[in-house]
């Protein structure tokens, strides 16, 4: 019984549930503590797997703890970068309030008299909110076989399952933002036609909409960040050091006074859809929107001893996204 | 293979009944003589009942530490088999079937176990969806129990 209660002390401590969870879903060697993790999880994993009762709801109890561990919450830098991040309660709601543009007109005048007044307008904008759900089951026979495996690897994958549902829809949001002519640069081809030209004016765009202070972004997939440093006659302004980075990352990491940002193109979510949009670069000046999250995840398990299975409900993953900014974006799209 | 996608809790799965040939998890059967999962002489969607089994390595498998369920999914003749029951409003996901299915079809358990898409049958087996990907990888159908419908 001590021995369990020194394990909850430690699983209170940050870091240490998702740590532990992550090392087993890699197949990474575990410290001696947390070999105790995985010895008390297994036995709850088993005992449940045998008695098909889970008083405690312990596999609950125990992905939530894994998956709201501080140290998972870091969100993605890039995303970061862009978005103003907030959070707010379950039945709260949320709006924005954009610092209105300055309409106040100066009129030419002679001295004495009156000239037409002139109005500001505030506006506020409320976020698209998005819920998303995530259940599966375990059977009784892997809990009892896989024991404290399945639990960890649940946990990890079950949270990375509902982030790339929000990174997606983070990025097609982003996508659809972007309406005006002048903030999208056609391409005709694939990456191998992006140009120093059309670079140039996504870059220009970029640097002209940026903050002082600010450092631009430019992203896309890697095979699009790939070809900026193949791009025809670029070679020429590439310094070395550009070189340098090129030929060890494959990559180079700026272009024009902005950053660049290569995502992978084999990272998908389990629907198989790339998490990026595929035929774009995005140029990203400064702060283009907020990402609100609403509540906190929620774990239900049911347990069905007729079936010999559990199943597990993944809720309230409510989060809300608002491109305030439209104008600090803009893309290079190619056709094929 | 066979996976629920959405399902009453806590519903009985008869265990009572053996293979009477060689089957795949996933296949439809009917209950015959002597406790025996069957295919149906005729292809039918009356009475019928997923085949499956609980997944459980054997022989030299068991020395394996993770093993996919698909390695796992052959059912001999003769083996205790569990059958689920498809009642109205539940939705489940098979990849034993005929080519030629497409969404919206209604589907029946053909002489060979495998759902087939029906022409001129009475069936209750709706074809919500051939993109769901079991695992993101195995292409499969998307079942749902819906009322009986004469195709």
């Amino acid at each position: 019984m001590s021995t369990k209660i020194e394990i909850a002390e430690l699983m209170e401590k940050n870091g240490t549930m998702y740590d532990w969870a992550e090392k087993v879903n890699r197949g990474a060697s575990l410290t001696a503590e947390e070999q105790e993790i995985s010895q008390v999880v297994d036995a709850w994993a088993k005992e449940i797997g045998t008695k098909g009762k889970d008083n405690d709801n312990e596999i609950a109890e125990f992905i939530i703890k894994t998956i709201t561990d501080p140290v998972y919450n870091k969100p993605d830098a890039l995303i970061e970068k862009m978005f103003e991040m907030d959070s707010i309660g379950e039945f709260d709601d949320y709006v924005i309030n954009k610092t209105p543009k300055n309409t106040l007109v100066a009129y030419e005048s002679a001295k004495g008299g009156n000239v037409y007044k002139s109005y500001i307008d505030t506006s506020a904008l409320t976020p698209t909110w998005k819920h998303a759900q995530v259940e599966t089951e375990i059977s009784y026979a892997q809990l009892r076989r896989g024991g404290f495996k399945n639990i960890a690897n649940m946990a990890v994958f079950a949270k990375e399952a509902l982030d790339n549902k929000k990174i997606k829809d983070v990025f097609s949001a982003l996508d659809t933002a972007i309406a005006g002519s002048d903030q999208v640069f056609a391409v005709t081809g694939g990456e191998s036609s992006l140009t120093k030209v059309v670079l140039d004016k996504l870059s220009l765009y970029v640097l002209d909409h940026l903050a002082d202070g600010d450092t631009g972004i430019v992203f896309g997939l890697n095979k699009y960040a790939q070809a900026i440093a193949n791009m025809s006659g670029y070679a020429s302004y590439m310094s070395s050091t550009m070189k340098d980075d090129y030929n060890r990352y494959g990559l180079v990491k700026e272009y024009g006074g902005c950053l660049i940002g290569g995502f992978s193109g084999a990272r998908k979510a389990a629907d198989g859809e790339l998490l990026v949009p595929d035929r774009r670069i995005f140029g990203i000046a400064g702060i283009i929107g907020t990402l609100c999250d609403r509540g906190e995840l929620r774990v239900y398990e049911t347990l069905d001893n007729n079936k010999e299975r559990v199943s597990l409900k993944f809720t309230g993953y409510e989060y809300g996204i608002k491109i305030t900014n439209p104008e600090n974006v803009a893309k290079i799209t190619f056709t094929t | 293979m066979f996976r629920v996608l959405e399902d009453i809790n806590a519903k009985n799965a008869d265990a009572m009944h053996s293979a009477g040939s060689a089957m795949t998890i996933g296949m439809g059967v009917v209950k015959g003589a002597n406790f025996e999962a069957d295919f149906p002489s005729k292809a039918t969607a009356t009475d019928v009942f997923f085949v499956t089994k609980e997944i459980i390595p054997t022989g030299l498998n068991t020395l394996k530490g993770e093993i996919s369920d698909y390695a796992l999914e052959a059912i001999v003749a003769g083996e205790k088999v569990v059958l689920v029951k498809p009642i109205i409003g539940e939705i489940y996901w098979t990849d034993q079937i005929d080519s030629g299915i497409a969404k919206d079809d209604y589907v029946v358990v053909g002489t060979d176990g495998k759902f087939e898409k029906t022409t001129s049958t009475k069936s209750n087996l709706k074809v919500v969806s051939t993109e769901v990907k079991d695992a993101g990888t195995h292409a499969g159908i998307a079942i749902e129990v819906v009322d009986w419908t004469t195709v």
